[in-house]
């Protein structure tokens, strides 16, 4: 019997250091989330389920935003979010029914870039995958919790407040990017981009792709 | 940060995590769809006979991680019977009268079903948390469900850093405190905080995470398109004894339930 062969890595292999530096960006803000998923069952149950999805809903897909932003490689949202859903289950009473909107989350993070071709990284795309998820966490809301017989000014404030978060922590995942990246953390990791100069438009940090 | 895992040898925790994921699956989905508080309330008995009989769990510790979930979606019956829509109070009797709020019995039902329901759903959920180890859940789907062994140890290696995550939040909030930047409060100071954690912290992570996976790749890992396991989980008869049991426990509950009209109709087939 001969030795094993050795796997030859192709350029769309995911290398160890990679998935390491994805695991750890998904056990930081996992800890985090853990946090936020608390907060979010005492506002679901303060203000119901539409509203409690709406304001908490994106920030679910934190951590597959800021990954797809440093990474900029196909996939880097959806192994961040599956990462996210296996560090946080401990702490979670919900565990694996917790983390599986987390993969669903990384799937519709991953759909606006995938339409791109993976090479636009711009606001707008971001954005698009915040409101994606918004969207399934009010559809959620009315599904599973009952929204759906909610009066309509309620609906009304959940989608307004859907809006503004699907918004902000697009945003948000980028200023963590651009902060990190500036900061050189990335330097050694295949895919990340460059850093932005000073002062500079942080849409110069685009090498793999034009901006919006 | 403390786990829900709750460690012992009974018969729930010897089981592999996957076979409660699929024993579970069907009753969480059917679960999610009722609309009456008879079928929620039948899967809480029968899970928490569950979590106590088979997973040992001690009556005081499951009552003390239970208890707070009840408060939480007691929420749904204060809150929806208020914000219930009017079509479905139309024709209800009206309970009582707040200044301009107004409960109706139908509002109440509502609430009262809801909040079971999410209970249920967070029991059946529970069953698999308080009694299964996250990292078998990991290598359980690396060696049955074919999960690619190099991201299931990624998160893995991931859990190790828990504790080192902890002490480094410790430092860099010294760190902080040396230099005289004070916590500020609220909304603003929270957020002025997590802003000045959320670099170091992350920065520090990524580091050790380049350090490690160096490491990994030394002792050849992901080398082989093939691993042998230290810790090798399989189905046992065991396992498909307690599928086959869950789901025929549920099938029944849900028949009798149909039988005796408590089922009520799906939320998909539901006319408002």
């Amino acid at each position: 019997m001969g030795a094993p062969k050795p796997v030859v890595q192709s350029r769309s292999t995911w290398s160890t250091r990679d998935i390491l530096v994805t695991a750890m960006i998904a056990l930081t803000l996992g800890l985090v989330l853990a946090g936020v998923s608390y907060v979010y069952t005492v506002a679901r149950s303060a203000l119901g389920p539409a509203i409690g999805g709406a304001i908490f809903g994106a920030w679910f897909c934190l951590p597959g935003l800021l990954t797809m932003y440093m990474l900029r490689r196909p996939g880097a949202a959806f192994l961040a979010q599956v990462l996210v859903a296996f560090v946080q289950m401990p702490f979670d009473p919900s565990g694996w029914v917790g983390a599986a909107p987390y993969l669903v989350n990384g799937v519709l993070c991953e759909l606006p870039f995938l339409v791109t071709r993976y090479r636009r990284y711009g606001m707008g795309v971001f954005v698009c995958a915040g409101l994606l998820v918004n969207m399934l966490f009010l559809a959620l809301g009315t599904l599973v919790f009952g929204a759906a017989n909610l009066n309509w000014a309620v609906t009304a404030v959940a989608a307004g407040l859907a809006l503004m978060t699907g918004v902000f922590i697009p945003w948000l995942a980028r200023r963590l990017g651009d902060a990190l990246i500036q900061r050189g953390v990335l330097d050694h990791v295949s895919a990340a981009p460059a850093p932005p100069e000073a002062g500079d438009n942080p849409r110069a940090a685009q090498p793999h792709g034009k901006p919006d | 940060m403390q786990s829900f895992y709750i460690a012992s040898d009974s018969f729930l925790h010897r089981l592999n995590p996957l076979s409660k994921v699929l024993a579970t699956l069907p009753a969480l989905l059917f679960v999610a769809l009722t609309t009456e508080p008879w079928t929620p309330l039948t899967f809480i008995v029968l899970t928490v006979a569950l979590i106590l009989g088979l997973g040992r769990i001690p009556v005081g510790r499951f009552l003390r991680l239970a208890a707070p979930l009840l408060l939480l979606v007691l929420g749904f019956l204060l809150v929806y019977p208020l914000v219930v829509r009017e079509e479905l109070v139309r024709n209800s009797p009206l309970l009582f009268e707040l200044g301009p709020l107004r409960v109706y019995q139908a509002g109440v039902i509502f609430g009262l079903a809801t909040a079971l329901r999410i209970y249920a759903l967070l029991m059946l959920s529970l069953l698999f948390t308080l009694t299964t180890d996250a990292s078998d859940f990991i290598r359980a789907l690396v060696q049955q469900w074919r999960l690619p062994y190099k991201i299931g140890y990624g998160a893995l290696a991931a859990f190790r850093f828990v504790p080192m995550l902890q002490s480094e939040l410790g430092v860099i909030q010294a760190a902080h405190r040396v230099r005289g930047i004070a916590d500020g409060k609220g909304l603003r100071g929270t957020w002025q905080q997590m802003q000045r954690y959320a670099v170091p912290l992350l920065a520090t992570a990524i580091r050790r995470a380049e350090r490690t996976a160096l490491a990994m790749d030394g002792r050849a890992f992901g080398a082989f398109p093939e691993r042998t396991y230290y810790r090798a989980l399989r189905f046992h008869r065991r396992d498909y004894f307690f599928i086959g049991g869950f789901w025929l426990a549920s099938a029944l509950s849900v028949l009798v339930l149909w039988q005796m009209g408590l089922l009520g109709s799906l939320v998909l087939l539901q006319q408002v």
